[in-house]
């Protein structure tokens, strides 16, 4: 299993997805849009044709997880309370994303969204970058990740095969809250450039 | 540290054991991750601890086997065995090679490799509830037993209270044609609320306009039912950015039977700070492009 994660349009094809796939894109932008309507009164969803802008390949099946977990723990709350909608989070966006598969939109929202595609059983996840970005900014006061971990990210594409999260792990051997500090330095890479860019993030497992 | 013999693994319980169904999973043992301080109940099927998706508890990382080791129940006592991983199961730093009983606070530890001795990952083993909670569960049982025998059912007030902040909280718009129509919600974060003064407010993206008649719904799950607040906007503050306005409110109308529910089930609290205005002013770009 690993996680992926991509930069680009929502009306862009995701690279190596099944043909039926570009439909289902459609159907869902349709939705969304109705969505944010409600919510926003607005349809903006980010750039809607171009190319991908930045791409990530972690082989690393719970990639969000920890941080996850870091962010209810300095929080007060449980994962699990906050899934089953016992307990809220200010972390909304970063913690309610569930097996690192949803969308992120370039516009700002207090809460996420779920979508629900009519032959799917499970709704879609929908946040907010510019809401998930404040987020990360709250949780680097606890985290401190400035300096701390240098990825080997490129302009336009970040890749760990299970080798180099090995060396990673080696590199930065003790290092306290390595995990969390990992998917968060990764993450605000993923929002900075869909920001920057005015684009969603695509997050999905393989 | 008692090591248990078994003639062939294949003797070992796959399945729940029997006598053991009706106990919920907040009264299992636990083994707690002490690297995230995460709790995982042992049900009373076996438990896999390994890299392998399916996993019970997931670590994936190469120095975890596919399927590492598995905690199970066998007649009230739990073992833990090595699956046959690479790079072993230790209890209290031994290594096992047979399933041993496990006690109280022993510590499981797995992903031990010379090269990368920090990435191990370690486990405590927590049998039961602690002693004063299970004497306080039993207080509460005999209570709750008494009570219905006298034919009195313990009201809102006896039951666990729910935490104004991890309430949620949607609005709608009172149209004049809502009977024709259903109300659309949408949920906003609160700031403040404040039934001593009949004052409230909320953050929301898209504006009401002074003297509106507003429908606020209040939901927990652990709630009876929603609880339905009429409110009138009395002013609307828009906010730098991201177009979010903040709008005062005065209570107008809440029923009796939810006023009750509200102060009989909810304790107030500080909300949340979904979002602060000094993250506001960091976040880039500084404005919604829509």
């Amino acid at each position: 299993m690993s996680f992926r994660a991509i930069v680009q349009p929502l009306g862009t094809a995701i690279p190596d997805a099944p043909k039926n796939t570009v439909e289902y894109q459609l159907e869902l932008v349709k939705l969304i849009k109705n969505q944010l309507k409600q919510v926003k009164n607005s349809e903006y969803i980010g750039e809607e044709k171009g190319k991908t802008i930045f791409a990530a390949q972690i082989e690393h099946s719970s990639f969000l997880t920890e941080l996850q977990e870091f962010a209810a723990s300095i929080d007060e709350t449980n994962i699990e309370e906050i899934y089953k909608g016992n307990q809220q989070t200010r972390f909304n966006h970063l913690i309610e994303i569930r097996n690192n598969v949803g969308i992120y939109l370039p516009v700002f929202f207090f809460f996420p969204m779920r979508i629900a595609l009519r032959n799917d059983a499970l709704p879609i996840f929908v946040g907010s970058t510019p809401k998930l970005y404040t987020e990360l900014q709250e949780l680097a006061t606890s985290l401190k990740p400035q300096d701390k971990l240098e990825l080997n990210i490129t302009s336009d594409s970040f890749v760990a095969a299970e080798e180099d999260l090995e060396d990673y792990e080696a590199t930065y051997e003790g290092m306290q809250h390595f995990w969390p500090i990992f998917s968060f330095v990764v993450l605000e890479n993923l929002v900075k450039k869909s920001l920057q860019n005015k684009l969603p993030i695509i997050l999905w497992s393989l | 540290m008692e090591e248990m013999e078994f003639e062939d693994f294949k003797d070992l319980p796959e399945e729940a054991e029997q006598g053991t169904p009706t106990q919920s999973l907040d009264q299992r043992p636990v083994i707690q991750d002490l690297r995230t301080g995460r709790k995982y109940p042992i049900p009373s099927y076996p438990l896999f601890i390994g890299r392998e998706k399916y996993s019970s508890i997931c670590i994936p990382v190469p120095a975890i086997s596919r399927r590492h080791a598995k905690i199970f129940e066998r007649e009230g006592v739990f073992y833990i065995q090595d699956m046959g991983s690479i790079n072993g199961t230790f209890v209290n730093d031994k290594r096992i090679l047979d399933p041993i009983a496990l006690k109280e606070g022993d510590r499981v530890k797995v992903g031990v490799t010379k090269k990368y001795p920090k990435g191990a990952r370690e486990f405590i083993f927590k049998s039961n509830v602690s002693e004063e909670e299970r004497l306080e569960k039993e207080k509460n049982e005999e209570r709750d037993r008494i009570l219905k025998e006298v034919g009195v059912t313990p009201g809102p007030a006896e039951s666990k209270k729910i935490v104004l902040r991890h309430c949620v909280f949607n609005v709608a718009k009172k149209e004049l044609v809502a009977i024709f129509k259903a109300e659309e919600y949408h949920r906003v974060p609160l700031l403040k609320l404040d039934i001593g003064h009949s004052m409230l407010s909320f953050l929301d993206l898209s504006s009401f306009r002074v003297r509106d008649t507003v429908t606020m719904s209040l939901e927990h799950p652990r709630l009876p039912e929603p609880l339905k607040i009429t409110l009138r906007i009395l002013g609307v503050n828009p906010k730098p950015v991201y177009g979010i306005i903040e709008h005062k409110c005065l209570i107008i109308k809440i029923s009796e039977k939810h006023k009750a529910i509200l102060e009989n089930m909810i304790v107030l609290s500080d909300m949340i700070c979904y979002m602060t205005s000094r993250r506001l002013s960091d976040s880039i770009p500084p404005a919604d492009p829509s």
